[in-house]
């Protein structure tokens, strides 16, 4: 059986983070689909083909990489959706953000997250760690059969 | 009340201590009195003796006499009989004369039974008698033959053949000396008697001046006790006049049996009156209370209520205190009733009270812009990661994109761009770390730190294998402290020792306990660094203070503000000695109980 090609979906409302995000996941060569949204609310809409995604319904994710600070709905609050919803409660998700937060880290871990990478400020560095978790999640990790 | 004065005689009780003092004046006055009696009554007994004794004498020496005069008159009645034998009468006298000796004899005799010497000479003297009443009757015999010049020579031989002068002389005399000597005595004994006498009633004299003084110093003792009983009873009553604070004695009936001006003032009632004329008694449970107390001898203790008192009927908050009390003069136990007007302090209670709740809304009020405070600062340096990352990000992916067309000064200028975002971005993480410490919850725990140091030292020595340093670290105690805190101070303040000794050949750095105190540990890292004026000492562990040019010593300058900021949240002090080119020590201390956090 061949391996079914999942898409990445980053949730990130900062247009610079993404477009160097995207770079990083682009230069590490990998087949996914990578689909950006730029907030909790269209990243809910995506997941649950509401909204603009409505007419184009889409299998789970390799993995979502999701900030924490953004308009309207943040990360926190798009993690605990996904995680009661039970057609996505299996989906890795890693949460990429500035914050090193004590508060941030506990509710994110208590929600059940698989990962909480800050994003290194230093540039080379934050593509080193995009790089790797791309290939982590989307090519190494083997996600729940059936979902 | 117990007497607490101490007796006059230890060991004996008051009560008992008057009646053995009567005691000893009584047998005093038997001892004195019954001494004279028997003194008196000897000596005069002795006098009577003696008197008795002298009479005696006085008998014998009569006796004597008579006999002296009895035997004269035989002699004489001889004689006269002799010269002329017809007369009847002279032998009448001789026949009288001759029966009286003896019976007067045996009359001495007896009287002298008690003295040998003239027992002797009254023996002689009836020996010598004898003989001349046998001479005479012989010669009155020849007489009345006849013979007259017989009864003449008869007679001359018993005169001179029988001398009895001699005796007789004798007799008296030993009387007479007798009689001297008993006089003598009885003289003496009088004498003694009237010495002893005055000696006695000198006794007399002396002790009833001691029962005199003693009953007067009694009565004076007691006059003294007397007034000084009043002068307290007069202080009392003075003190309960002149107190400011309201007290009365009640009856269980809540009558006032006596109360002092105080209460008086403040509740317009007056002895003889009750309680329950004062509109401010109205308080049923307290008043119940009160009536309680005498029966179940329960105290009312610090009874807090709002009375309305005195004609201007101002409110006033007061503590009621009620104790039962029995009164020396009645059966009926009182009720002692003091009132503290605590108005003044219900008035501070309230004021402190509504400082306290200003003071709490401003603390909130603080902590709340505090909170603000931390929140602007943290989003602040957290928004300002990202653009920092997207300018070092993307000056790279310039410099990507210019690849070889880049001259000298667009890849100078593209480095400076990213350096500077560099330098900036970890300014923000140090601040971001500096902000954690005042914000997060300490986890205090024992933390060693000798080995602490010492992994600190191993782990910064590990990337600076080239420097040569002496590293003198002394025994280091056990604190309660919130370890990856305290291994944040060791950190900054070792590497900061090794930063400031970069340019000795050989660096010492020194780690060290100051003198121990009861209450904290005094830490210390001594370096023989570069130092510093002490001039700018208060300016090193603010966020940001710098002494040093960055060229000269990289860093932030947040490291010795972040010491400081976990020694003072650990309740401990930060502080530095040095000067330039001298090396520089740094201290924290650590309280001993780490129970503030």
């Amino acid at each position: 059986m061949i391996k079914e090609i999942r898409t990445i979906l980053l949730v990130e409302d900062s247009d610079a983070d993404a477009e160097m995000t995207i770079d990083a996941l682009r230069q590490a060569k990998l087949a996914n689909p990578i689909v950006h949204v730029e907030d909790g609310v269209e990243a809910l809409d995506y997941l649950f083909a509401r909204g603009d995604y409505a007419d184009q319904p889409n299998g789970s994710p390799a993995v979502v990489l999701l900030d924490i600070k953004m308009p309207r709905l943040d990360g926190i609050e798009v993690l605990r959706e996904i995680r009661n919803s039970e057609k996505f409660r299996h989906v890795p998700v890693v949460i990429l953000s500035s914050s090193r937060e004590e508060t941030d880290l506990a509710r994110s871990w208590d929600l059940g997250v698989n990962a909480y990478v800050v994003k290194p400020v230093n540039a080379s560095q934050f593509f080193e760690a995009v790089q790797t978790l791309g290939q982590f999640w989307a090519v190494m990790n083997e996600g729940r059969p059936g979902n | 009340m117990p007497d607490t004065r101490a007796s006059a005689l230890p060991g004996f009780p008051r009560w008992q201590e008057s009646s053995v003092r009567l005691i000893v004046i009584f047998l005093a006055l038997v001892l004195i009195v019954g001494l004279a009696w028997v003194i008196r009554s000897r000596i005069t007994n002795a006098t009577i003796e003696s008197m008795q004794w002298v009479s005696h004498t006085h008998e014998v020496k009569a006796t004597v006499f008579e006999l002296a005069a009895s035997l004269n008159e035989m002699e004489a009645a001889a004689f006269a009989a002799q010269s002329d034998p017809l007369s009847e009468q002279a032998a009448h006298r001789y026949g009288g004369a001759r029966a009286r000796y003896a019976p007067l004899l045996q009359k001495l005799r007896d009287l002298t039974r008690d003295n040998p010497e003239q027992q002797e000479r009254i023996g002689m003297l009836r020996v010598q008698a004898e003989g001349r009443v046998k001479l005479f009757d012989a010669a009155l015999m020849e007489r009345a033959a006849g013979r007259n010049t017989e009864a003449g020579q008869g007679l001359a031989a018993a005169v001179t053949r029988f001398p009895i002068d001699e005796v007789l002389k004798g007799l008296i005399d030993d009387e007479e000396h007798l009689v001297a000597a008993r006089q003598d005595v009885v003289e003496r004994r009088a004498a003694m008697g009237s010495w002893i006498i005055g000696a006695v009633s000198l006794i007399q004299l002396l002790l009833l001046a001691a029962i005199v003084w003693g009953s007067e110093n009694q009565l004076r003792r007691r006059l003294a006790a007397e007034a000084a009983a009043r002068q307290a009873v007069e202080r009392a009553q003075l003190i309960l006049a002149t107190v400011r604070e309201p007290i009365a004695v009640v009856t269980r009936d809540l009558g006032i049996l006596t109360c002092n001006q105080a209460f008086t003032d403040y509740y317009a009632v007056e002895h003889g009156g009750t309680l329950g004329d004062s509109p401010a008694w109205n308080d049923p449970v307290l008043l119940q209370r009160m009536r309680d107390v005498p029966l179940t001898r329960r105290e009312v203790w610090d009874y807090e209520l709002a009375q309305t008192v005195g004609s201007a009927e101002s409110m006033r908050h007061v503590v009621v205190n009620a104790r039962p009390m029995q009164l020396p003069d009645a059966d009926d136990t009182a009720i002692l009733l003091t009132i503290s007007d605590i108005t003044a302090r219900k008035q501070f209670e309230a004021q402190v009270l509504e400082l306290n709740r200003q003071l709490e809304g401003k603390v909130a009020q603080i902590s709340d812009s505090n909170r603000e405070l931390e929140a602007f600062s943290y989003s602040v340096s957290h928004d300002l990661r990202a653009p920092l990352r997207h300018i070092t990000g993307f000056a790279e992916k310039l410099q990507r994109h210019l690849g070889d067309d880049a001259d000298e000064d667009t890849r100078h200028y593209s480095e400076v761009v990213v350096n500077s975002s560099r330098r900036m971005s970890s300014l923000i993480e140090d601040l971001l770390t500096y902000s954690r410490l005042g914000r997060h919850a300490m986890r205090l725990r024992g933390v060693d730190m000798q080995s602490m140091v010492e992994e600190v030292r191993i782990a910064l020595t590990s990337s600076a294998e080239d420097r040569d340093i002496a590293w003198r670290i002394a025994p280091l105690p056990v604190v309660v402290a919130d370890e990856n805190m305290i291994r944040l101070v060791w950190q900054n303040l070792l590497d900061n020792a090794m930063k400031y000794t970069g340019s000795r050949e050989q660096a010492v750095i020194e780690v060290g306990l100051g003198e121990p105190t009861p209450l904290e540990f005094v830490f210390y890292v001594k370096d023989n660094g570069v130092g510093f004026d002490m001039a700018y000492a208060d300016k090193l562990f603010g966020v940001f203070q710098r002494l040093h040019k960055a060229s000269q010593f990289a860093g932030t300058g947040i490291g010795l503000a972040s010491v400081r900021r976990i020694v003072s949240r650990h309740g401990g002090r930060t502080w530095a000695e040095s000067a330039p080119g001298a090396g520089a020590t740094f201290f924290f201390s650590l309280p001993r109980s780490q129970t503030q956090a």
